[in-house]
């Protein structure tokens, strides 16, 4: 990728171990994120991807190596804290507040903005104008929503946070391949426009459509890391992770 | 562990080894000093503690001070028992005082039996206390001729034809209210309800809104000073002015503190009567060592402590040796003894002493 | 038609007031997820301070009832700073005890501090009444439930249009994805409960109005009134907060009202019951969410159906220390020489309590740990046993044996009569579930008078007597404390057996994960009602022998505080650890006696050391199993 030079690192993930209690699930993992950019992380079950994703919100914290956004340490920091930074969360498994209110939910995503409360309401009417579905159930409550409207759901959440950075956890899991295929669109788009993201994804074959450069890991290791293009090529990995199997 | 805690355990509940001529006689109390009741074991413990005080004073019991161990059951019978078991194996313990309900007494009264330690309770008014064991002693009158005096009160002074009674549900209520009640209807009065009022219970809307229907001549409050006072409260505020009378219990000042002037015209019956001359002395110590005037519990359990000591001054008097055994029997056969109670004079473990019907009035009692 | 109209209206000016209580619950468990059982010791300081203000001070009462609520407030936040916050990683049973230490310890300061005798607290709006026919409405009751509407209005807003509220309601249902917003969740927490604290002093200065008086003992009554009309409601709901305090409050007053006050909270707790078996979600609960797990699943809880789970579900496991089956009968033969070793009654009486406590400890512990259904209601299993003997032995004269075999066959069944309304719940709602079970008991061994003598309970139980070891009548304390010990060491060798067996296995299958366990083709229900028979068989045998050892038996013996000291004793000791809940029910019931010394302080140091035990060794002294 030619540009890659001139950009930036945004993201630097620098030789994390991360811990359950005895079980050790991250081997000195590392990963950098420039501007513009859209990583995917890749692995089967367990293998530490979605692990990787969480050290950089804070939600595990990494008993070795240093993680740091537009060069700062983030990785002893709370949650909030990085989200205040500019960084935005698609969770794994959605994640709705299931009673509350679509609208109450968008809004949700922009409660760091929430002091810009004109911002926010021109920016809830354009998500309203991408996902129309949700317009029409705005004032329902969003457990009630189908598994395809509720990931629309979050999309549009992470959206409202206008992050600079987006981390994504798994968005086509559980999802019919129909919505999957409306992610990837909505994805390709924000891409287009410019946004840096971190995509967790069990899915490789979409997941390295979209992204630029990506990593696999496995048992908690880095095992491979190249651009999406040479991935994909990679005749082992799809053998591993390009069956069809692993769209189900 | 078990093991360990029980050795522990061992070293803590060891009782200290002999007694000589010199040491302090012992006296347990044992009342509720934490907890729902705890204003009337509180008022056991002042009252006692000013009685002991004036005696160590006067020099103690022919030059041996008088030492009380107070422990709190919290009204819990498994803590009476176990505290029982610690006072009768505290060496040179010779009497008991306590514990506040029928049930809590019950619950200790055959350990001191066994023990043959003598066990008076200021407050208990169940006939079947005395029956345990030549060892149990009380000091309030028993039930029955406090239900005559109850009756009388209803019949006599509050002119009823019809009554409602709501009593505490617990073994003093229970029996009080039914005494009371067969009273009424036997000489030719009714009553309209008699109603249980549970523990915890503060909530008397509705049983006011019940009175109110039954249009009754008067209410019997056999209740405790703050549910009394909550329930004459509300049924002022409901416009039901009916005279009405109370037991015992509500000779506490507490029931004028809550109630207010909703408790003025109340007629009541007592056996101790602060305004009597005779109990004038009691009265100022009390209030100058408490900043309060005594309510009836401080009297009976400032009574229990006289009696008691004034047995064990006569055993030591009369050159017996110092046991349980000897003061239960200098308390059994006793002379009369009178107090701020009126006159004890034990038969089987029980009095009779003459109540005084009064009034309240101007935030006061007088005698009716 | 007057009556009906004027009880209906005393239902809801008091409905109202637990309205305000539940309020405070719901607030603290929809946020934090936990129940505060503090929520009692807040209410009556609110109360207290409003009632220091006004005699000690001077203050008119509004600015009193001000600072009160600010004072509460602001307590509430630092409990959870100082108290909740570190713990939590642990398991929601931890927290759940240390706010049950923490209101001891209020409650008990607040003795000290304003004596335990109820105090004057006048009302100004006493005097002004309304009357409608015989019915009437005092200012007071106008106050409270003006104040009780607009404070759930203003509270309905807050939480819907208010950023504050929507990240407190974030917060409640997914704490992770909450803080994923960039909402700060322990604030959230700390916001909650200082809430809570507000609306708890709140109803506390509108109870001090409407009975014109305060006491130290008003908080734990109301509390659990509060709790049923949480529940009622819906436990995470606020409408239903309110809608539940004034169902309860009107049943009651007509419970009361129609027949007899002694009924009220009978049927104030049947009702729940009852409710809970029909309708477990609660009377606004969201049916539609039962589909994701109901509300705890829906408030981002653990998939876990019981409250041991770990809350950060990462927790590392205590190493468990547990004696064998036959450990117990050893230590029971090392214990047995005790009487020749010591001269007074008091060590024999005390222990003999313990062993009993240790016993009925286990028995919570059965339920509580390996099912992971949280008893706080064994005082009525523990009742029924204690009752079965008085009864049996005193008025049938049965021999010990036959009593206790009946005892334990009586409560047993009892037991599982009693978890049927509890086999759809899970979480924090068997658990409140249970201690309406508890009430329940309580009440009828109160109210049941021509079996259980009621309030007068039942005195002179006679001396065990030994049937098949030539009519021996143990009449001396070593005699029964034998007994005592011989039964005990076979009931934990028993349970030991149980838990240990592959019953237990199942059990413990069924408390990680009931769903999966169902799935499996395990009959769950089958082995919940076994767990319950089992455990009411141990409560039922320890109950008997507090018969025989006491003599005693009345209502006061078997009240929730017990309940409550035994679901510490066991949680100390480690749920599901028999080992665990025995030695904790021993060292529980003996360390007050040990604290003697310190007197008045003697509840506030329990608190403590359960306080820093909790902290220490979150899964009980001896490990969680």
């Amino acid at each position: 990728m030619h540009v890659l030079a001139e950009k930036a690192v945004r993201l630097r993930i620098d030789a994390v171990d991360v811990y359950y209690g005895a079980v050790q699930a991250l081997f000195g993992v590392s990963i950098s994120v420039h501007g513009g950019e859209v990583v995917a992380v890749l692995g089967g079950n367990a293998s530490g991807k979605s692990t990787t994703l969480k050290s950089v919100l804070g939600l595990v914290h990494p008993t070795r190596g240093e993680i740091h956004l537009d060069g700062q340490r983030i990785d002893r920091l709370s949650t909030p804290d990085i989200i205040d930074r500019g960084v935005g969360s698609v969770p794994e498994g959605r994640r709705v507040f299931p009673r509350m209110s679509v609208r109450e939910n968008l809004l949700l995503g922009a409660y760091p903005r929430r002091h810009d409360p004109k911002h926010v309401a021109d920016d809830l009417e354009q998500v309203f104008k991408v996902f129309p579905r949700l317009k029409e159930r705005s004032q329902q409550a969003a457990g009630t929503l189908s598994g395809g409207e509720q990931q629309m759901l979050v999309l549009g959440r992470a959206w409202l946070r206008r992050p600079s950075l987006l981390c994504i956890d798994e968005p086509s899991m559980g999802l019919s391949p129909r919505f999957v295929d409306q992610v990837y669109e909505v994805l390709a788009g924000w891409k287009a426009a410019g946004l840096t993201i971190l995509i967790v994804e069990q899915n490789a074959r979409l997941a390295l459509e979209l992204a630029d450069r990506a990593y696999v890991l496995q048992h908690g290791h880095v095992i491979r890391e190249g651009t999406a293009a040479e991935l994909a090529a990679d005749e082992s990995i799809q053998r591993a992770y390009l069956g069809e199997s692993e769209v189900a | 562990m078990a093991i360990v805690t029980a050795a522990m355990a061992a070293v803590v509940f060891a009782a200290p080894a002999s007694v000589s001529a010199a040491d302090p006689i012992r006296i347990g109390l044992f009342a509720p000093l934490t907890g729902s009741v705890a204003a009337y074991g509180v008022r056991f413990r002042e009252a006692i503690e000013l009685k002991v005080g004036q005696v160590n004073a006067a020099g103690g019991v022919e030059g041996r001070p008088i030492e009380i161990i107070t422990e709190d059951d919290r009204n819990q019978p498994e803590d009476d028992a176990t505290i029982a078991q610690k006072l009768v194996g505290t060496p040179g313990l010779v009497l008991a005082i306590g514990g506040f309900s029928t049930t809590a007494s019950m619950a200790a009264a055959p350990i001191f039996a066994e023990a043959k330690i003598p066990q008076i309770s200021p407050s208990v008014t169940h006939p079947d206390f005395t029956k345990q064991s030549p060892y149990q002693f009380r000091q309030n009158n028993q039930e029955t001729s406090l239900a005559q005096t109850n009756a009388e009160i209803i019949l006599d002074k509050l002119k009823a034809k019809t009554v409602v009674i709501p009593y505490s549900q617990d073994d003093r209520g229970q029996f009080s209210s039914a005494g009371t009640a067969a009273l009424i209807e036997k000489a030719g009065g009714k009553v309209l309800l008699r109603e249980p009022v549970a523990p915890n219970s503060k909530d008397f809307r509705p049983l006011v809104s019940k009175i109110k229907s039954l249009k009754p001549d008067a209410v019997f409050l056999d209740l405790y000073a703050q549910e009394a006072a909550i329930l004459i409260q509300q049924l002022h505020q409901a416009g039901l002015n009916i005279p009405a009378g109370g037991p015992t219990p509500l000779t506490s000042p507490q029931f004028i503190e809550l109630a207010g002037k909703d408790a003025e015209g109340v007629v009541l019956h007592t056996i101790f009567f602060p305004g009597d001359p005779s109990n004038k002395e009691f009265v100022q110590a009390y209030a100058a060592k408490y900043g309060r005037q005594p309510d009836q519990w401080a009297a009976l359990a400032y009574d229990s402590a006289d009696v008691g000591i004034e047995a064990i001054r006569r055993v030591v008097k009369f050159g017996k040796p110092l046991t349980g055994e000897a003061v239960r029997d200098e308390l059994d056969n006793g002379p009369p003894y009178k107090g701020v109670t009126g006159i004890t004079k034990y038969d089987r473990g029980s009095v009779e002493k003459k109540p005084t019907i009064i009034i309240i009035h101007n935030g006061g009692y007088s005698v009716l | 038609m007057e009556l009906l109209f004027s009880q209906i209206l005393n239902g809801l000016v008091i409905g109202q007031v637990y309205a305000l209580i539940a309020l405070g619950f719901t607030l603290v468990f929809g946020v934090a997820n936990i129940i505060n059982f503090a929520q009692g010791a807040l209410f009556m300081l609110g109360a207290f301070l409003a009632f220091s203000g006004i005699a000690w001070f001077g203050l008119p009462l509004v600015p009193a009832a001000l600072i009160s609520v600010v004072l509460v407030a602001a307590l509430g936040a630092v409990l959870e700073r100082v108290v909740l916050r570190p713990l939590s990683g642990a398991s929601a049973i931890t927290p759940l005890l240390s706010t049950l230490a923490i209101s001891m310890i209020l409650d008990q300061a607040a003795e000290m501090i304003w004596t335990p005798e109820p105090q004057s607290f006048p009302s100004p709006l006493a005097e002004s009444r309304i009357f409608i026919g015989d019915a009437f409405v005092t200012g007071t009751d106008a106050a409270i439930f003006g104040f009780g509407l607009l404070t759930a209005i203003g509270l309905m807003i807050l939480l819907s249009r208010t950023w504050l509220g929507r990240a407190l309601r974030a917060t409640s249902e997914d704490r992770d994805a909450a803080a994923q917003m960039g909402i700060r969740t322990d604030s959230m927490r700390q916001y909650s409960f200082a809430l809570a604290g507000a609306l708890g002093a709140l109803s506390g200065i509108f109870v001090a109005l409407y009975f014109q008086s305060v006491f130290p003992q008003m908080g734990l009554p109301f509390a659990l009134k509060g709790f049923a009309a949480a529940l009622l409601g819906g436990l995470t709901s606020i409408p239903g907060a309110v809608v539940g305090g004034v169902v309860l409050g009107v049943a009651e007053t007509l419970a009361s009202g129609y027949l007899g006050d002694n009924y009220r909270d009978v049927v104030a707790f049947a009702l729940l019951l009852l409710l809970l078996m029909f309708r477990p979600q609660g009377l606004l609960g969201d049916h539609r969410l039962e589909a994701l797990g109901g509300a705890s699943a829906a408030a981002g809880a653990a998939p876990s159906t019981s409250l041991l789970a770990s809350a950060g579900g990462a927790a590392v496991r205590q190493r468990v220390i547990a004696l064998p089956a036959w450990g117990f009968i050893v230590l029971g033969a090392a214990l047995a020489p005790l009487p020749f070793l010591s001269s007074g009654g008091y060590l024999l009486q005390a222990v003999s309590y313990g062993l009993i406590f240790a016993l009925l400890s286990a028995s919570v512990s059965l339920v509580s740990g390996s099912i992971g259904i949280l008893s706080i209601g064994h005082s009525a299993f523990f009742g029924i046993g204690a009752y079965a003997v008085a009864i049996l032995a005193r008025f049938y004269a049965w021999p010990a044996e036959a009593s206790l075999i009946a005892a334990i066959v009586i409560t047993s069944f009892v037991a599982m009569l009693a978890a049927l309304p509890l086999l759809r719940l899970s979480g924090h709602t068997v658990a409140l579930g249970t201690l309406a079970i508890g009430q329940i008991g309580y009440l009828v061994f109160l109210n049941w008078d021509t079996m259980t003598r009621g309030p007068l309970g039942i005195p002179n139980v006679p001396a065990p007597v030994l049937v098949l070891f030539d009519n021996i009548r143990l009449v001396r304390l070593p005699q029964k404390y034998w007994l005592v010990l011989a039964l005990v060491s076979l009931g934990l060798f028993l349970a030991e057996r149980f838990v240990g067996s592959e019953i237990g296995r199942v059990w413990r299958a069924i408390r990680e994960d009931r769903l999966a366990a169902h799935t499996a083709g395990v009959p769950v229900r089958r082995y919940i009602l076994t767990a319950f028979a089992v455990s009411g068989a141990l409560a039922g045998l320890a109950g008997g022998l507090l018969a025989y050892l006491q003599t005693v038996v009345s209502p006061e013996s078997f009240t929730v505080e017990l309940s409550i000291v035994t679901v510490i004793m066991a949680v100390l000791g480690g749920l599901g650890n028999m080992t665990g809940a025995a030695v904790a029910g021993f060292a529980l019931t003996i360390l007050p006696e040990l604290l003697r010394g310190f007197s008045d302080w003697r509840l506030i140091v329990y608190g403590l050391i359960l306080l820093v035990v909790l902290r220490l060794r979150p899964q009980g002294l001896l490990g969680a199993r």
